[in-house]
């Protein structure tokens, strides 16, 4: 099968003689070709300055109402497409392997969020005053301020999770800047068909978003496109990313969205004999959910022990779930680096320790749980593989992550309510920056502060006008008596 | 286990391994295999536990291809030995580049063993018609790294094959590079064909250093590199690094050896040089490569990527058959494989890290 990747804006006169680069996948035995736009050099400064320049004949000045009902609207219309969202989720399938339910409900989840009530609720996460986007709006302590977004921003988007790539597609929209994006090479499908759909939605739109690919590293191409940009959003390993932090020119910002790893945390008190079994299949649910992945996805689970159910149960039930879930979800075929990986962390768990730790696996090695009584940490080898460790208290686990800490993001929490905020304290101090249910981790809430950022904000320039100046300009009003 | 039991396998298993290759049958090898199974299955507790959580024992063995194969991770977390590791004549330890705190260890309680397969491998694979050559080494001597299975390889190598002329190269753990010019001086004095051995690492680590030297070897010469490429110097590209030593040394990629082996093992592999990469390793009869799916431990058809398992008779000690990281490819006869490099760590192809990158990182931060 041979798909079209990427995204061209359609009044580029340029477009024609960009190359197209090939990328392959196998998956099942099913083989893929994706071809995206791979300009070079020059046709990439060509591409920006473009961009730069409807932006400013079409984004700058939209109100920032009109941008959420463009957008918004065209995210509907994505929804309401059945047979083309189910399209798109068929080759996201055979490109990354994930199991076909998997990517359709997961492109589901992600076009929900930004539909006009939920990009509403973006802006109100980080503005006041939305139309703080669109003029001069007074401030409480007098003066007034107006936020800049950048003209254009480049987002190198990583990783084969589908419909990351959204989040910083519409957030950047939203404040109005025009968005030059890297496709990750290994998924280089979903960002091109989200700002296909956008821009469907909006002939203004439509002409201030490019998808394109370069290899990732290419210094040339990504001199042009930095060059070219207010702003850089960046996803990938802290490798990738201080390499391209050291090569923006000065001035601009840059947003760093690195690997991040996350947890589970089980209290006693809700490991009744029926719960038990429930909040186990949310955590196997959240493990298989793209593998393992993501970087909200589960590789430790940490459950107390002095329940209804022990903390042994509970590792039997989640491996009960895994073997469920590996038919009905069956896991994308592992490359050997992948496999050596999974097995090497096996192995590790059935050697190590004083005390044996049990390890369940699943059919053809599908997936794995260890389950250890030793508080340690020992965070899975990826693809539906989960260390459940038993623990006195829930209270000690923030200490344990201590050498996590840069890279912690999300944790499952399964605790009473009289412990939730208390937990939620203890984690967020350790360096947590998402408490969420188990069940619910793969699928943030709109609005959520990624990795404790700002959505928004972060891209933001804010302009004071201040007080001193109002009060001069009124020296000049010729009413003045 | 008795001592009457270990002496008679150490003598059969001698016996076997100086037998020429043509008398030394697939049968008496899958013999052997089977009765070392028995004997560490019983005498090595870490071993046992581990085969019967597999569900396996020796009994249900039929041949050494049922022989569970022990990562090489578990020679850091267990003591991997049949007899009292207390009295073992030397510990050989891994280099422990991915995390110092854990280094495997391989016991021998005697390197009669180990000396002998290295001794007669080297003779069959590097020296064939030559009895001594003299050697350049590019390591550091057993007694600065008592604990180094390649420093006790390297000895061997000067001891049995080495002329008197031989010497080191290394004082303090870096390159004597005037001694290296002297020695290669000599040689070219002498005009008889040398033999430069060591770490991959350390060929790299010269060549940096060469500058406009002439290390122009005379003709006949021999290199011998062994540890690969990655890890303790600059990465290099295996067709530069052997085109580099063709163009430094003079010395042809057809002669530039390289060997495979590990602390984990006894027996080392070799190629018949390096005209081409990956090139075509095999070992002595006495030790069988396997590759397989590592997730479901089947064998994966010749041809056909796998990771590398090692079934090593000079094992009898520890375990005879090792799951390496490795990956390799498998020739048609079973014997020869390709070398394709590591099975790193996956790096995780969605967003969320890698087991592997949080230890590599938390390593440095330490």
């Amino acid at each position: 099968m041979k798909i079209r990747g990427g995204y061209l804006p359609p009044g580029f006169p340029q477009a024609a003689d960009i190359p197209l680069h090939t990328l392959t996948f196998e998956q099942r035995g099913e083989r893929i070709e994706v071809t995206v736009p791979a300009p070079n050099a020059v046709q990439l400064s060509q591409l920006a300055a473009y961009l730069r320049e409807r932006q400013q004949e079409l984004l700058a000045h939209m109100p920032v109402q009109t941008v959420v009902e463009r957008i918004g609207q065209a995210v509907v219309r994505m929804l309401e497409q059945r047979e083309e969202r189910e399209e798109a989720a068929r080759c996201l399938s055979a490109i990354t392997g994930y199991a076909r339910e998997t990517v359709r409900l997961g492109l589901i989840r992600t076009l929900q969020s930004f539909r006009p009530p939920q990009l509403q609720r973006f802006l109100a996460q980080d503005l006041h005053n939305p139309a703080i986007l669109d003029g001069f709006v007074p401030q409480p302590s007098g003066g007034w301020t107006r936020a800049y977004g950048p003209e254009l921003s480049t987002h190198i988007w990583s990783g084969n999770v589908p419909g990351l790539s959204a989040w910083s597609l519409t957030g950047a929209l939203l404040v109005k800047s025009a968005v030059l994006g890297k496709c990750a090479s290994s998924e280089p499908y979903s960002a091109g068909w989200l700002a296909s759909g956008v821009g469907e939605g909006s002939k203004e739109l439509a002409e201030c978003m490019a998808v394109v690919w370069w290899q990732g590293g290419d210094e040339r191409a990504e001199e042009k496109a930095f060059g070219a940009s207010d702003a850089v959003v960046v996803y990938g390993s802290d490798e990738v990313i201080n390499s391209v932090r050291g090569r923006i020119p000065a001035g601009a910002t840059c947003l760093g969205f690195g690997h991040r790893i996350s947890i589970g945390l089980v209290g006693a008190e809700t490991l009744q004999v029926r719960q038990t079994a429930l909040i186990a299949a949310a955590a196997a649910r959240d493990m298989a959910s793209y593998d393992q992945q993501g970087c909200y996805s589960p590789q430790q689970i940490f459950v107390e022990r002095g329940g209804r159910m022990d903390p042994f149960s509970f590792a039997e039930a989640v491996a009960h779930e895994l073997t469920n879930l590996q038919l009905t979800h069956p896991p994308h075929e592992l490359s050997l680096a992948e496999a050596g990986a999974a097995a090497n962390y096996r192995t590790a768990a059935e050697w190590s320790g004083e005390v044996e730790n049990t390890v369940w696996r699943g059919p053809a090695g599908g997936w794995s749980v260890v389950y250890s009584e030793s508080a340690e940490l020992r965070p899975g080898g990826l693809n539906r593989n989960v260390t459940i460790t038993a623990v006195d208290r829930l209270e000690e686990v923030p200490r344990l992550l201590k050498p996590l800490r840069p890279w912690l993001q999300s944790c499952g929490l399964s605790a009473a309510p009289e412990r939730l905020f208390a937990l939620g304290s203890l984690l967020g101090a350790a360096g947590i920056t998402r408490i969420c249910a188990l069940g619910e981790m793969t699928a943030p809430e709109p609005g959520w502060h990624h990795d404790g950022r700002f959505h928004l904000l972060d891209l933001l320039r804010m302009v004071d006008l201040d007080r001193s100046a109002e009060l001069a300009a009124e020296q000049a009003a010729d009413y003045r008596d | 286990m008795t001592i009457e039991v270990h002496k008679r396998l150490q003598q059969e298993l001698v016996s076997y391994m100086t037998a020429s290759p043509e008398q030394a049958g697939e049968e008496e090898f899958n013999r052997l295999a089977l009765e070392l199974y028995r004997y560490q299955y019983e005498g090595n507790a870490p071993f046992r536990a581990y085969c019967r959580r597999q569900g396996k024992s020796p009994r249900m063995a039929g041949s050494w291809r049922d022989i569970p194969a022990v990562p090489i991770q578990a020679f850091k977390h267990s003591t991997l030995s049949t007899n009292n590791p207390d009295q073992a004549e030397a510990i050989f330890m891994t280099s422990g580049t991915t995390d110092p705190q854990a280094r495997g260890k391989h016991y021998h309680p005697s390197l009669a063993v180990y000396d002998l397969s290295m001794s007669t491998a080297f003779r069959q694979y590097v020296m064939q018609e030559r009895s001594r050559i003299r050697m350049g080494i590019l390591f550091p001597r057993p007694d600065e790294l008592p604990n180094s299975s390649l420093a006790h390889y390297l000895s061997l190598a000067a001891r049995d094959f080495g002329s008197e002329s031989s010497q080191y190269l290394i004082r303090d753990g870096v390159i004597d590079l005037s001694a290296l010019q002297e020695w290669i001086s000599e040689a070219r004095g002498a005009g008889e064909p040398v033999m430069l051995l060591g770490a991959t690492f350390s060929f790299i680590h010269a060549l940096d250093a060469a500058g406009d030297s002439d290390w122009r070897l005379p003709a006949g010469s021999l290199l011998l590199d062994t540890g690969g490429i990655k890890g303790r110097s600059r990465d290099l590209d295996p067709d530069v690094f052997y085109t580099s030593l063709q163009e430094r040394f003079a010395v042809d990629r057809s002669r530039c050896l390289n060997m495979y082996g590990m602390t984990e093992l006894s027996t080392q592999y070799y190629d018949a040089g390096n005209a081409q990469t990956p090139a075509w390793k095999s070992g002595p009869h006495w030790i069988r490569p396997r590759t397989i799916d590592p997730l479901t431990g089947a064998d994966v058809p010749p041809g056909q990527r796998g990771i590398l398992v090692h079934c090593d008779l000079a094992n009898w000690n520890a375990v005879t058959t090792i799951l390496t990281e490795d990956v390799a490819i498998l020739a048609e006869d079973g014997r020869h494989f390709q070398l394709l490099g590591r099975a790193e760590g996956s790096e995780a192809r969605g967003c969320s890290l890698a087991a592997e990158s949080f230890r590599a990182a938390a390593g440095t931060a330490r």
